[in-house]
């Protein structure tokens, strides 16, 4: 027996689904070829290697997902339902329809997501709405006035029996028909997406709090792109028992770090939430405080740059003045 | 699982019941996407290709009769979406939308770096792993998938004939031969075969 032909056999010698006069062979072969043998016993350890490789969990939303997109995509196939409904049929108003269709759907085939509990054994609470503004009572600047694609993102403390407690961050496309949010999450290295649909009942991100990096804040970070737009937000929210814990006006010193990390920091000494809007990656801030509120000592390190902070109940806004 | 169960849910399918397709895809959900990912070696192209294979299945269902199990078919349609993502990236190079956002991430991972393991560190802690996993993404897809069916999704030479639609002796001298080639692009990683030594040993 050759090299060539020990190597047409090798899987069956070693699958052991040689006949007896063939696996004789083989192994005659083996014994008399040290370089076969080494390559054999490699054969025998990468078998039982390749027979180890560990599952990953799929993203968060992947099913979601999907099933909105096929209810979006077979909404859009369908030309009887513009005539049926007596709609136009322009591309807008089919896709906001199938994107309302998708999210009822997406309601009724995920109620434990998206429905909020009953009473009783659980209870939820609503603790901010960021990025500081919401309806009427709209931040100057706001983007969602402005008309411009923005990504809302509200946050609510989930407490559940049996389920340890969680943020969930409900997430909802304004002015744009529909887009992309990926997030990232400390303590996990992959990141989560969802597919944002306008109109369509809002996608939760739900983030246990022993998922924040420290014992105050949690860190979140989502890059969100739609209508050929791309953004990067940063949440950066203090624990429920950290929320509002310190005095109005802190003194205090910080080394340099870039904003994301400086923003942290300050989250967890105000326990005020903050949300960094399109924040350029090379800004590295070294604060320090003297006898201010979270909104002064940010206002005061941020000037001269093009960033501008927008306070508001439920927490401050730094993001590009527009 | 019983047949006569998901027999109903693929017949429910068929006449457009997506709460019945809902249930489908979370029972498949998970082998799905890991065939994918083993096969492209990337969580993003795994979640795009997993997806697509999805909407892939739901668009042909009604060409589905049943004589091959549901996992088998679904498993045909991640592989043909993996081999048709590959050819396009092949005739046309360039960088996705996540691919750039990937380069932006690199230095806030580092900045939100947790000291504990997270799930993929977990998961792929394991040197060896990482190191295998990489020399597979090496192999051509045919062999690449030879490997990734047989191995890390565990199907039988049967399964994988009719996935690949090949004739069994075809799909085991294919295996074979990706084996080989797999082994001999580890053959410079040393110490990985020393610990291959010292496993058979």
């Amino acid at each position: 027996m050759n090299q060539e032909r020990w190597r047409e056999l090798a899987s069956e010698y070693i699958e052991g689904t040689l006949t007896p006069p063939m696996r004789d062979a083989v192994e005659t072969h083996l014994n008399e070829n040290p370089e076969s043998r080494a390559e054999a016993e490699q054969l025998r350890g990468l078998f039982a290697q390749l027979q180890q490789f560990p599952e990953v969990d799929p993203p968060l939303f992947f099913a979601d997902n999907l099933l909105s997109r096929i209810q979006r995509e077979s909404q859009v196939k369908r030309p009887w339902w513009s005539s049926l409904l007596g709609i136009g049929r322009t591309a807008g108003a089919t896709l906001v329809l199938g994107g309302a269709a998708a999210g009822i759907a997406w309601m009724f085939l995920s109620p434990q997501a998206a429905r909020a509990p009953a009473s009783g054994k659980s209870r939820q609470a609503r603790t901010a709405l960021l990025p500081g503004w919401s309806g009427a009572d709209r931040a100057p600047g706001d983007p969602a006035a402005l008309a411009r694609p923005h990504l809302a993102v509200e946050r609510t403390l989930r407490v559940a029996a049996g389920e340890p407690p969680a943020y969930d961050f409900t997430l909802s496309l304004l002015n744009a028909s529909g887009g992309i949010a990926r997030f990232r999450v400390p303590g996990d290295t992959q990141p989560y997406r969802a597919v944002l649909v306008k109109s369509s009942i809002p996608p939760i991100l739900r983030v246990p709090l022993v998922s924040a990096r420290d014992d105050s804040t949690m860190a979140v970070r989502c890059d969100w792109s739609a209508d050929g737009e791309k953004h990067v937000k940063y949440l950066l929210v203090p624990l429920p028992e950290q929320e509002g814990i310190a005095p109005e006006k802190l003194s205090f010193g910080l080394g340099e770090m870039p904003l994301p990390e400086t923003a942290r920091a300050l989250v967890a000494r105000y326990g005020k939430p903050i949300t960094l809007e399109d924040v350029p990656e090379s800004l590295r801030l070294a604060v320090v405080a003297r006898a201010e509120t979270l909104e002064e000592t940010l206002t005061r390190h941020l000037k001269g740059t093009d960033l501008r902070v927008t306070s508001s109940p439920s927490g401050v806004l730094v993001a590009p003045a527009r | 699982m019983a047949q006569d169960d998901e027999k109903k849910l693929i017949e429910r399918c068929r006449n457009g019941d997506t709460a019945a397709f809902n249930i489908l895809v979370r029972r498949y959900e998970r082998t799905v996407f890991n065939t994918a990912y083993r096969l492209c070696n990337s969580y993003d192209d795994a979640a795009d290709i997993a997806q697509e294979a999805f909407v892939r299945a739901w668009n042909n269902l009604k060409n589905f009769r049943g004589e091959a199990q549901f996992s088998t078919w679904i498993h045909r349609i991640v592989t043909n979406v993996f081999l048709d993502d590959r050819k396009k990236k092949r005739a046309r190079p360039t960088r996705s939308l996540d691919e750039d956002m990937e380069l932006d991430e690199n230095s806030v991972q580092r900045q939100y770096e947790d000291t504990s393991p997270g799930p993929e560190a977990i998961a792929e802690g394991d040197e060896r792993q990482r190191i295998l996993q990489r020399a597979i993404s090496t192999l051509p897809e045919a062999q690449r998938t030879m490997i990734v069916l047989y191995h890390a999704r565990g199907l039988a030479y049967e399964e994988i004939a009719e996935i690949m639609d090949l004739p069994m002796g075809t799909v085991k001298s294919r295996l074979n031969r990706a084996r080989l080639a797999l082994r001999d692009r580890l053959g410079s990683s040393a110490e990985l075969f020393g610990v291959f030594e010292s496993q058979a040993g």
